[in-house]
């Protein structure tokens, strides 16, 4: 009886054996041909690899960061990287921004249901590092001017980076480090891989003009007409790349600089552009009738021949590094050459850009007249 | 009971109530922030316990209680140096800015922020002491090349120094970046406790000790010199060398304090004033209370600052609305009590 018990025993123990074996190879099967199946899946489409965390990373200011795990709480302490987390589709993971968010356009049209809810936590001069603490980050996104307060969070074990877009490159730069650190960099090449196919289509829509062809822009400064961009500041590369020529080219400097009333009469702009005011909903301190009205500048040919423009107000400050700031060089085209590209291709253009990386629907009439 | 014992008693009295109206004021700064601390937590973060959250006691002792410190150090460093500058210069409208410090060390801090934007705050404070101390430096030689020896000629020497500080100020602003570097050199001069942290404390509090601890010291001397040259000359003092070294403690006093909180000198002025009105009387007791004085003036603007607004305001915009009221009330009781 014992024996048979034991011979029993060994027959269910075997059956078990080769059933549990063979299930183990089926298993082994399935996932060899899923891995098979993903395999073929990234070969037709290259795949943009996601973040691994723990990540390490250098920031704008060659700082070394390490980032344990993916963010899920952010807070962002400058409206350049703050607009760019929206445009990566990281509004539901942002916790806390810069103040005055609501002289900021962008924000009622894409991040009117957190508004409320988003903490404050100053500005890049004073920026508030209890309020950011209370937020509970894990990963602080400042500009450079805030370098110190990012010293100080980071002695404190909240990952910081430092950014700095000042120009086209590095802004494309920043987006590309916030992409990494935030495990967006799907949504991030998006935005650059969109502003290598604009600038790849302004320079085909420009080439053909000839030199005397292009006309001499004067850009005002925000605050008051009696400034203007030197020839190493943004807005210049933003005339030129839009075949216009700065007439404060002949400025030194990389931010705004006061010039006289002759200055301005010796630059004698075909063009006098007015920039989109950063806070105050996008309104500039003056506008273009008050500026034309202006006699002592009566005698300039854009003055006399009406090409006095405000930059559209409203949405972002196109004049500036900011995400959509790409915008800014289109609408200059179709500005400066209508012929070659109508502001009416430019209101498509510009609704499909907030459409597709701010998810809001651009009224195109506020830019069309 | 006699006029002197009543005296005293008055005197124990300002004391004894501005004391505690400068610890009431510290625990409600420990206690305000935007970061929420319960006083519970506090207390158990002072009792060591291990209850609380990491990240509370982090901010306790790198944010709060730093930031709490230096108000303290910062109103009683420039209370004090305050009430020094106007007993030896036996003028009321003495402040560090006589002597030229606050302009120095502003165009130290322009120029920091103008040339060596990379090194952020940490360069902003070095140049605004280096600044600070070689104004008061200009002061001196001043002094000695006119070969007067009159109090009269620092003040003088300081209007001097002040003016060049402003030219270059000016200078500068003007072809600042109006964004970012005119945007902080602005900034700089509202003052503010806000980027105070632990290491930026523990940097300037040994000179700060060496300033505040000396001036102490020659409380004797400095009660002296208000008396008049001859005076002192008569009593056997070398005029020169204690005046030049008062002259160069108060310096190290209030540029490490305003080296880390910005140009918020107008506490300096009024301490003083508030301290003479309620002991009526201008001597080493003043000298003390005004430190106190300062002390409360600074930490109640800090604790506005942070609790009045949603973002936290320039401290400079409190000291005035705090330390103005306290001023026109001491006037009117002294104006009471001639009447009477």
């Amino acid at each position: 009886m014992k024996k048979l018990c034991a011979i029993l025993l060994v027959i269910a123990m075997s059956v078990t054996m080769i059933a549990g074996c063979g299930s183990t190879e089926k298993k082994q099967a399935d996932t060899s041909q899923k891995t098979e199946k993903t395999e073929t899946k990234e070969e037709k489409e290259p795949e943009i690899p996601a973040t691994e965390y723990p990540l390490t990373i250098n920031d704008q200011i060659g700082n070394e960061v390490t980032i344990k795990e993916k963010p899920e709480k952010i807070v962002s302490g400058y409206y350049i990287s703050s607009s760019t987390c929206l445009a990566l589709g990281l509004k539901d993971r942002l916790v806390a921004v810069e103040e005055k968010i609501e002289a900021r356009p962008i924000y009622k049209y894409a991040a009117s249901d957190i508004m409320d809810s988003l903490g404050n936590v100053g500005s890049a001069k004073a920026f508030d590092l209890e309020a950011c603490l209370a937020a509970e980050p894990d990963l602080v996104i400042l500009p450079k001017k805030a370098q110190d307060y990012a010293k100080t969070l980071t002695e404190m074990e909240i990952p910081t980076i430092v950014v700095n877009p000042e120009s086209h490159d590095q802004l494309v730069e920043m987006i590309t480090l916030i992409g990494s650190v935030t495990d967006s960099n799907k949504e991030a090449k998006a935005l650059t891989d969109k502003y290598d196919e604009i600038l790849t289509k302004l320079s085909e829509l420009t080439e053909g003009i000839k030199e005397e062809d292009k006309p001499v822009v004067y850009m005002c400064g925000t605050s008051s007409y009696l400034t203007t961009a030197p020839k190493n500041m943004y807005q210049a590369s933003l005339i030129s790349t839009a075949g216009g020529k700065n007439a404060g080219d002949v400025l030194e400097g990389d931010s705004w600089v006061d010039v006289s009333y002759e200055q301005i009469l010796e630059m004698n702009p075909d063009y006098i552009i007015i920039p989109t005011n950063n806070m105050a909903n996008g309104q500039p301190d003056y506008s273009a009738e008050q500026l034309m009205a202006d006699a002592n500048l009566a005698d300039v040919t854009a003055v006399k021949e009406g090409h006095v423009y405000n930059m559209p107000a409203g949405y972002e400050a196109w004049d500036s590094p900011v995400p959509s700031g790409i915008l800014g060089m289109l609408w200059m085209t179709a500005t400066l050459h209508p012929d070659v590209y109508s502001m009416e291709e430019f209101a498509d253009e510009a609704a499909e850009f907030y459409k597709t990386f701010y998810h809001f629907d651009m009224d195109k009439s506020t830019i069309t007249g | 009971m006699n006029g002197l014992q009543k005296r005293r008693k008055e005197t124990i009295g300002v004391f004894l109530g501005v004391a505690v109206a400068v610890f009431i004021a510290t625990v409600v700064s420990v206690c305000v922030g935007k970061y929420s601390i319960s006083i519970e937590d506090i207390l158990a973060i002072l009792g060591g316990s291990d209850e609380v959250s990491v990240m509370s006691r982090k901010v306790f002792f790198t944010l709060r209680l730093p930031r709490t410190f230096m108000a303290i150090l910062a109103g009683a460093g420039l209370g004090l140096a305050g009430s020094v500058y106007q007993i030896i210069f036996k003028n009321p409208l003495a402040s560090p800015d006589i002597i030229g410090i606050a302009g120095g060390a502003n165009l130290g801090a322009a120029v920091a922020i103008v040339s060596v934007s990379s090194s952020g705050m940490i360069g902003i404070a070095m140049g605004s002491f280096v600044g600070g101390f070689l104004a008061v430096l200009g002061v001196m030689l001043l002094v000695k090349v006119t070969r007067s020896r009159s109090t009269a000629t620092y003040v003088l020497a300081g209007i001097v120094i002040n003016a060049i500080s402003k030219a270059f100020i000016m200078g500068l602003k003007y072809f600042a970046d109006p964004e970012n570097e005119l945007a902080a050199m602005e900034y700089w001069e509202m003052g503010t406790l806000g980027n105070t942290t632990a290491s930026k404390v523990m940097a300037i509090f040994p000179m700060f000790f060496v300033g505040f601890a000396g001036l102490l010291l020659l409380r004797r001397q400095i009660e002296l010199l208000s008396l008049g040259d001859n005076e002192c000359r008569a009593l056997g003092m070398r005029l020169r060398l204690v005046r030049t070294i008062i002259l160069l403690l108060s310096t190290l006093l209030v540029a490490s304090v305003i080296s880390i909180t910005g140009l918020i000198s107008f506490a300096g002025l009024i301490a003083p004033h508030i301290s003479r009105l309620a002991l009526k009387r201008n001597n080493s007791l003043t000298m003390c209370l005004s430190g106190l004085m300062g002390a409360l003036v600074v930490l109640a603007a800090d604790i506005l600052a942070r609790l009045i607004y949603s973002t936290e305001l320039p401290i400079s915009i409190l000291t005035t609305v705090i330390g103005v009221p306290l001023l026109i009330y001491f006037l009117c009781e002294r104006g009471k009590e001639r009447v009477i």
